[in-house]
């Protein structure tokens, strides 16, 4: 099926099943009924069919289907469960727990949100960068080309052009290659410092020889080597790191909205 | 653009995702190709402590060291050696990590929650929210682990049982709330429920079933929603859950008022159109409701009733002088019937003692209360049969034969009573009441009419009768009567002397008769008294018994000081039983308004009253197998044409209307029901001039006071407005039933007709008057704001 | 790794004969038959005698009449010499009742029972699901028009020895052409050297016993002159014949000139048999260069002398462009060049002739048929429908005396970029029929695809994710089960070989003796020798010298699994597919699909 037809569908399909759960809330009201009791359990089982896809995750040799199409379905689950959410809940959210579990659900569902979003956008990002480094081999392709521009700072300062180069190497551009970039450019990396080192590499030109100047574009051409392995390592482990927290939180997630089932019914009091 | 190959190196291990740690050195790219095992140890260590964990070596030799990265790396000259690196520290893998992550997030949360479980104050932690300030008071003085169970049993037990929790709450809520059927809707029992909502749809049935039957207080009363909740508050969807017959708003589509305001049973008739207009406007006086409709305080503020004030502060100004007047020379409830002076000579009649001053033939008049006496006699009862409407002797103008046995049998009679009354005092008249009134009724008599008789006989002294006896017939009483009370003997001679004193007075008195019985000033007599009247009853009768010992006081007194004649009712100016030995009676002076003596005795005579008017209509129906042996004997005896049952009707029906001085019943509707006294214990409820029950709470509710602070609504005119179809006034009832007092219905029609009067007086309110405010934007239109969910138990008749 | 490893004796050579029950008895009577008889014992190497190749590699089979020998389109890597009796090869298209297209029966039973017809050592194995067809639809191979309904067939003998065999013989045999192979004859061995799918049907047409020889034996055997001269004239007797009439073009031929044909049409073979050597080195030169180097078939602006049909590996299609050469597309097996300009000169004989247009390289090694311009002329061109022929060239770019107009390079030609094309061929990359290709634009390098693979894989995946990589497209180093596996070409024991039914490339653990040389032989960096663990995964060494027992391993496409293989089934971006990148069609196609 074509992918659009296919989102197209999905999307009717879960605003279909949106608006029925409107629809059950509003009858069910209208009768005197228990609403958060229809939502609570459209809630759970929508829940934990979300907890599907890491079972399905997890097992990989039975015949489920692909997981691409657990994903896809997971997400427009999440979409339901999230919009579920909201009429479940009284607002303000009132109670200690409640306020927790709430809390809980709310993260890992704009986590959520915030992964389906980076799952298509951090690749095309990762494809525009060039050579494709898988993140294990990264810190080893670092220390390589920290080992190489150290190396060859050292050289450069025995063409006997003096110490321009081996200088700045020094000041600028060795805290770059050897230590790890700041939590803000693994949050959003940026070409902001690589700009920056290679314009005052730029401007070293004209206090150069030859050699020094071959020297110099080595090292530039090896700043931007360093600088792309970065962005790939940010770009991967942020999303690596969202997709542990939208993880890890699912069984908090589980624990609580196990108590709390339990806690509704252990103090019902319109049992009947 | 094409990458590079590897070097082709047919053993190096294929990257494995799967492996959980990878080797510490990886990150130099100097991995061993073993890696770590699965606990995480290198596996150099395990091999061989004493090798050197460094084993960073190509293991292959590498064909194109200038296109491989990591090749280069490897024989970088300045690596560093094993030493320099330190030992391995093998790392988790990111896959790896990330479970554990999630497996401390679950234990961490886990431990968290059992944390919270465990401490005393955990209930903190997990109640959903705050309890709103009445119930959370409650609970203060609990402690805090004891707290959730009192509301939710459940909670601590492992049996779920149901509804458990509406019992706890009607346990606290029972006393305001006091119905048992307070779970279903509107308090209707559950039978009268699926019989009222059989027609409707049958959609309605199936899914309300459960709700129609049994509702929990927790679906419209929800709690844990903070301090300053509302309760009691409910959405208009709520009741249109239940309620098919759906509408917008007040102002769109609700259905049209019936019969709203109610109309209670207004005890006074009081007629509002013609007070203004006439009474007040003659005297150019403002009528405003105000002045009489006031609202209740303190206790008396009932709900949201706008209370009436009492006859002293509303009525008296016009009406007391009237009824002081109607009542000044007292009320003749015994007077001697005048026989012919041979009678009393004929010894075989036993009238020969008989007064000579009331031996001027046969006449007199027998009123309603020596009737009622008498009518316990079993042989006055032919006698009285024969009695006109009235009670006058002289009416009976047929036959003069007739006429002296009648006259001789009623004196027959009375002397007997008299008699009686002298002997046994206040237990014979009790008797003879209550043998009346049972004969009548054809039951046992109950706890309230026995009190009834009580407060008709208080303050009749003995006493009087003794001295009646022995200054009317001469023949003195018992030696042991006289020892019993030796006051009545001394005080007897003075007031035979008084008595022709009084000659004058009486006869004015007389004359005046025709002026109190004018139809304007009777019908102004809005007799309005307070619910108080039972608690004046001890007082009254103290009062009684002050104007008896009052009487002696002026008896002692006139013996020290000279004696001033006076006139009867002059004695007992406060109110008083005393002889009228002139004209040979018993009379009694009402002391004004609300004389509780007077009251009983006029509610007796309506209860007798109702219950002949309820008899006569079924008269024609064979006699009910609750009559007494007696009775039944008695119409055996009887003369045959007229059974005593129908004596005894014939004998009340005209009472009613004028057998009580001051009028009482022309402004107070007594017998309005049945039998009034069944209908509510507490007698005095006749009185006042609204019947409504404090513990009911109406389907409607309605509170004046929000409504009077509007400019607009200050005029109750504005809501009530005066039936104007309605061409009549209350006056013209009262003049056309007295026309009919002959018919002998009198007091019963006028009763019927007054009370069908009053309840047209003014017309129904129409939506449109409340929907003027009431509508979006404007005052509340949700349904509880005038609509009660819990009603009384006898407050709705839903069935209809 | 974790567990402490266990002796066992390094596997060798004949360690699993093709068949246990091979006696000494049998191998004794075969070397007094005819062809084995004749042989010199003395030629053949000390290692490998001639009883050991017919006790190891060979195995005897006894077939009643009308006994399915093999079928047309399944795989095997052996070859059959009647000994006695008589065997039918059938030169039209046998559609049997056992056939999926017939679906008279199950799948999965007639696929189990298609595994016991062809006993072997994995002929025991669970019942696995086996891939479709993975051959492609060619459009120029003819589908039969003889054949009327299925062929009846039935089941003989029972669980490993079953046997499929036809019904009705006789009247089957009157519906196709046949041909028939005489005792001392050999059949079936171009399947199994060229490692492509069996062309024909072979049945038993009498009481018959037949020798089943391994390819490998086979090899073996060619030391003795006589047998290869064997060899080379039946492949010129029949296989040709067979084939030519197999092609669509040919299809309305008459018998006679068929004949005509095949006595003229040369067989010529170009490049090395084991290109991988030579393509490792040469990927080092610029592309202009590599392209250059390439054999050439035909060449462009040259007299067209003949048709040339490709029977084996890839040729590429190039024009000249600029200084370099342009490849337009690459012509796998069956496809034909030169029609076009042949056809143009037929139908239009008053004009110049029009030289080739385009050039036609050997990418590797190819197999090619010429059939010269006036056999063509004479005995094909009259009898094929000119909607089987190509459109007519309005402006041909070399003409004859006509200077040559270079024309400008045009993009998207057959829907691929070009780019992609030639990166593809020079990577050789179109030989892969199940290719693992990332889409590094959606790809999010969760690794899921190497966890996934690994589980399923006893812990250790069999691809990597890396490998060349041609804008967002990475072609991850997965095997691809290529369409001419080349790594098959050494193996000593037949341990890699295609599976009978689907064509995957499998390796027999069992059978494998870890000799590196499909790891070796592998273009693309495929196989990878991994240490072989026992059922516990406790690592085995060798117990002489204490070095651990290798293994080749590599994809198998989850063959013991339903559905996709766990690879691609785990993708949760949809990002990883397996790929036939020999078909064009299929590449463009998911070029173009729809990114979101």
């Amino acid at each position: 099926m074509d992918i659009r037809t296919r989102r197209t569908l999905s999307l009717t399909i879960t605003l279909f099943a949106v608006g029925l759960a409107a629809l059950g809330v509003q009858w069910t009201r209208d009768r005197l009924g228990d609403a958060s009791t229809l939502t609570g359990w459209t809630l759970l089982v929508s829940t934990a069919g979300l907890f599907l896809l890491s079972a399905r995750k997890s097992s990989v040799n039975s015949d489920w289907g692909r997981v691409s199409a657990w994903l896809q379905v997971h997400t427009y689950m999440g979409t339901f469960a999230s919009l579920v959410f909201l009429m479940h809940i009284g607002w303000p959210v009132r109670g200690l727990f409640e306020l927790c579990l709430a809390s809980c659900f709310a993260t890992v569902a704009l986590s959520g949100i915030a992964l389906s979003i980076m799952n298509r956008r951090t690749p095309l990002k990762l494809a525009a960068v060039g050579v494709d480094r898988s993140v294990e081999q990264i810190p080893a392709f670092r220390a390589a080309v920290a080992r190489d521009a150290h190396a060859l700072a050292l050289q450069s300062a025995e063409f006997g052009e003096g110490a321009t180069l081996a200088e700045h190497y020094q000041q600028r551009l060795l805290p770059f290659f050897q230590s790890q970039r700041s939590w803000l450019y693994r949050l959003i990396p940026n070409g902001i410092q690589r700009r920056r080192l290679l314009r005052e590499l730029n401007d070293l030109e004209r206090y150069l020889a030859d050699q020094g100047n071959a020297s110099r574009v080595a090292l530039a051409s090896m700043v931007v080597t360093k600088d792309d392995l970065d962005y790939q390592y940010a770009l991967q482990t942020r999303l690596r790191t969202l997709y542990a927290l939208h993880a890890a939180l699912t069984w908090s997630l589980a624990l609580m909205i196990g108590v709390h089932v339990v806690l509704v019914y252990r103090f019902q009091g319109a049992l009947q | 653009m094409s990458n590079p190959r590897q070097p082709k190196d047919v053993t190096a291990p294929r990257p494995n995702a799967q492996t959980k740690w990878v080797c510490g050195y990886a990150k130099l790219g100097l991995a061993c190709a073993e890696g770590p095992d699965e606990k995480g140890n290198c596996c150099q260590l395990r091999k061989d402590r004493s090798r050197p964990a460094n084993n960073a070596v190509c293991h292959q030799e590498c064909s194109c060291k200038d296109s491989c990265e990591l090749a280069k790396l490897r024989y970088q000259p300045m690596l560093p050696s094993h030493t320099e690196l330190g030992p391995c520290v093998p790392q988790r893998a990111s896959w790896f990590s990330r479970q554990m992550l999630t497996l401390n997030f679950g234990i961490l949360t886990a431990g968290i929650l059992l944390l919270s479980m465990s401490l005393p104050q955990h209930e903190v932690i997990f109640v959903p929210g705050g309890l709103t300030k009445d119930h959370a008071q409650i609970l203060s003085n609990h402690l805090v682990a004891d707290r959730c169970s009192l509301c939710h049993p459940n909670s601590h037990s492992n049996q779920v049982s149901s509804g458990i929790q509406d019992d706890l709450c009607i346990a606290c809520h029972q006393r305001h709330l006091p119905d048992a059927s307070l779970r279903s809707p509107h308090d209707i029992p559950h039978e009268q429920l699926v019989k009222l909502t059989a027609k409707a749809n049958p959609f309605a049935m199936l899914n309300g079933k459960q709700t129609l039957s049994q509702t929990s207080c927790a679906m419209c009363h929800i709690e844990h929603r903070g301090a300053s909740f509302d309760l009691k508050a409910v959405s208009n969807t709520s009741c249109q859950a239940c309620h098919q017959r759906r509408f917008e708003s007040l102002a769109e589509g609700h259905p049209a008022f019936e019969g709203y305001p109610y109309r209670t049973q207004r005890r006074i008739a009081f007629d509002h159109a013609a007070h203004e207009q006439k009474h007040f406007g003659t005297k150019n006086e403002t009528f405003e409701c105000g002045r009489c409709h006031v609202e209740g305080t303190g206790l008396q503020k009932r709900g949201s009733i706008i209370r009436t004030v009492n006859f002293e502060q509303a009525c008296s100004s016009c009406h007391e002088q009237a009824i002081d007047a109607a009542t000044i020379n007292g009320w003749a409830v015994l007077q001697l019937p005048s026989i012919e002076a041979a009678d009393s000579q004929n010894s075989q009649l036993g009238l020969t003692h008989w007064p000579t001053s009331a031996q001027f033939g046969y006449d007199g008049q027998i009123d309603v209360p020596l009737r009622l006496l008498l009518a316990a006699d079993p042989e006055m009862r032919e006698v009285l049969a024969q009695l006109p409407h009235n009670g006058q002797l002289q009416q009976i103008t047929a036959d003069a034969d007739r006429r002296g046995l009648v006259a001789r049998g009623l004196a027959r009679g009375m002397r007997k009573l008299i008699h009686e009354f002298a002997v046994d005092g206040q237990a014979a008249w009790q008797r003879r009441l209550i043998s009346t009134a049972s004969q009548r009724f054809g039951r046992e008599l109950t706890t309230s009419e026995l009190k009834l008789v009580d407060a008709m006989v208080q303050g009749v002294p003995p006493d009087l009768f003794r001295q009646m006896e022995a200054s009317w017939f001469g023949s003195a009483p018992t030696s042991v009567t006289q020892q019993a009370n030796p006051l009545g003997t001394q005080a007897s001679p003075l007031l035979m002397v008084s008595q022709s004193n009084n000659d004058e007075a009486l006869l004015s008195d007389s004359s005046d008769d025709s002026l109190l019985t004018d139809d304007s000033l009777l019908t102004d007599d809005s007799l309005l008294t307070d619910d108080s009247l039972l608690k004046n009853d001890a007082l009254s009768s103290d009062a009684g018994n002050d104007s008896l010992l009052g009487g002696s006081a002026n008896a002692r007194g006139s013996i020290e000081s000279p004696l001033t004649p006076l006139r009867g009712s002059q004695h007992v100016a406060a109110g008083g039983w005393y002889l009228d030995n002139e004209l040979l009676a018993l009379r009694y002076k009402p002391r004004g308004h609300a004389d509780p003596t007077l009251a009983a005795w006029a509610e007796f005579i309506a209860l007798l009253d109702a219950t002949t008017t309820a008899r006569s209509v079924t008269s024609t129906e064979p006699i009910e197998p609750t009559e007494s042996a007696e009775a039944a004997e008695a119409i055996e005896s009887a003369d045959g044409e007229q059974s005593p049952l129908v004596t005894s009707v014939e004998l009340t029906r005209l009472t009613h209307g004028d057998a009580i001085p001051g009028s009482c019943t022309q402004c107070h509707l007594l017998a309005t029901g049945n039998s009034p006294l069944e209908s509510t214990l507490d007698s005095s409820s006749h009185w006042t001039s609204l019947t409504r029950a404090s513990n009911i709470r109406p389907f409607t509710k309605f509170d004046h006071t929000p409504h009077l602070t509007l400019p607009a609504l200050s005029d109750c005119r504005y809501c009530h407005q005066f039936n104007d179809q309605q061409s009549t006034s209350l006056q013209a009832v009262l003049a056309a039933n007295k026309d009919n007092t002959l018919a002998g219905s009198a007091s019963q029609q006028w009763t019927e007709a007054a009370c069908q009067f009053l309840g047209n007086e003014f017309i129904d309110m129409r939506v449109e008057q409340c929907s003027a405010c009431h509508q979006a934007g404007g005052a509340s239109e949700g349904c509880t704001a005038c609509h009660n969910y819990h009603v009384g138990a006898s407050g709705m008749n839903w069935s209809k | 790794m974790t567990a402490h490893s266990i002796e066992v004796e390094r596997p060798s050579r004949w360690d699993y004969p093709l068949s246990k029950s091979m006696l000494k008895e049998d191998v004794a009577w075969l070397l007094q038959q005819a062809p084995f008889s004749l042989m010199d014992q003395e030629r053949f190497a000390r290692n490998t005698p001639l009883s050991d190749i017919l006790r190891n590699d060979a195995r005897l089979l006894h077939l009643q009449p009308g006994d399915v020998i093999f079928r047309e389109g399944q795989y095997g890597g052996t070859a059959y010499l009647v000994l006695t009796g008589n065997a039918r090869i059938f030169l039209t298209k046998l559609l049997t009742q056992a056939d999926p297209e017939s679906g008279q029966r199950s799948r999965r039973s007639w696929l189990k029972l298609l595994a016991d017809t062809l006993p072997g050592s994995r002929s025991n194995r669970p019942s696995k699901k086996l891939v479709d067809s993975r051959r492609r639809a060619r459009p120029d191979i003819a589908t039969t028009s003889a054949s009327t309904e299925p062929a009846a067939v039935g089941y003989r003998g029972q669980g490993t020895e079953t046997r499929i065999f036809l019904q009705d013989v006789p009247r089957v045999l009157e519906q196709h052409a046949t041909s028939s192979v005489h005792a001392g004859e050999l059949f079936g061995e171009m399947a199994a050297v060229t490692r492509s799918p069996r062309e024909y049907t072979a049945v038993a047409e009498t009481e018959s016993i037949l020798l089943e020889i391994r390819w490998q034996g086979l090899k073996l055997l060619q030391q003795d002159p006589a047998f290869r001269q064997l060899l080379d004239e039946r492949y010129r007797s029949e296989i040709l014949r067979t084939h030519l009439r197999e092609t669509m073009l040919f299809r309305f031929i008459p018998e006679e000139s068929l004949q005509q044909v095949v006595e003229a049409a040369r067989m010529e073979s170009f490049g090395n048999l084991e290109w991988y050597a030579e393509y490792r080195q040469g990927l080092k030169q610029p592309a202009r260069q590599r392209i250059a180097a390439e054999p050439l078939i035909a060449e462009e602006g040259s007299y067209a002398v003949g048709l040339w049909i490709v029977r084996g590996g890839f040729a590429r299609l190039s024009r000249r462009q600029g200084a370099g050469h342009r490849t337009l597309a690459y012509l796998g097996k069956g496809q034909v060049f030169g029609l076009r300009e042949l056809a143009q000169n037929f139908h239009n004989d008053q004009a110049v002739p029009l030289p080739y247009q385009e050039s036609l390289r050997a990418i590797g090694y190819v197999d090619a048929l010429c059939i010269p311009k006036q056999v063509v002329n004479e005995h094909i061109l009259p009898f094929v429908r000119h909607a089987d022929l190509p459109e007519p060239l309005l402006v041909p770019r070399y003409q004859f005396n006509q200077p040559v107009v270079d024309a400008p390079l045009e993009t998207n030609e057959h829907n691929v970029e070009t780019g992609l094309l030639e990166f593809l061929v020079d990577q050789r990359l179109m030989n892969g029929q199940q290719a693992m290709v990332i889409d590094t634009e959606r790809c999010t390098r969760c690794d899921d695809c190497v966890r996934a693979c690994a589980k399923t894989h006893h812990g250790t995946p069999v691809f990597v994710r890396q490998g060349p990589q041609y804008g967002p497209w990475l072609f991850a180093q997965a095997c691809m089960h290529c369409e001419d596996p080349v790594c098959m070409i050494g193996c000593p024991t037949g341990a890699i070989h295609r599976d009978h039914e689907s064509g995957l490339v499998q390796i027999n653990a069992q059978t494998c003796i870890g000799c590196k040389t499909c790891a070796e032989s592998c273009p693309y960096d495929n196989i990878r020798m991994v240490n072989a663990t026992n059922q516990q995964g406790r690592p085995k060494v060798d117990q002489a010298n204490g070095l651990p027992i290798l293994l080749a391993s590599k994809c198998d496409l989850c063959q013991d699994r339903n559905g996709q293989p766990a690879c691609q089934s785990a993708c949760p971006h949809d990002a990883l597919v397996r790929m036939d990148l020999s078909d064009i069609g299929q590449v463009s196609q998911w070029a173009h699909r729809k990114v979101s």
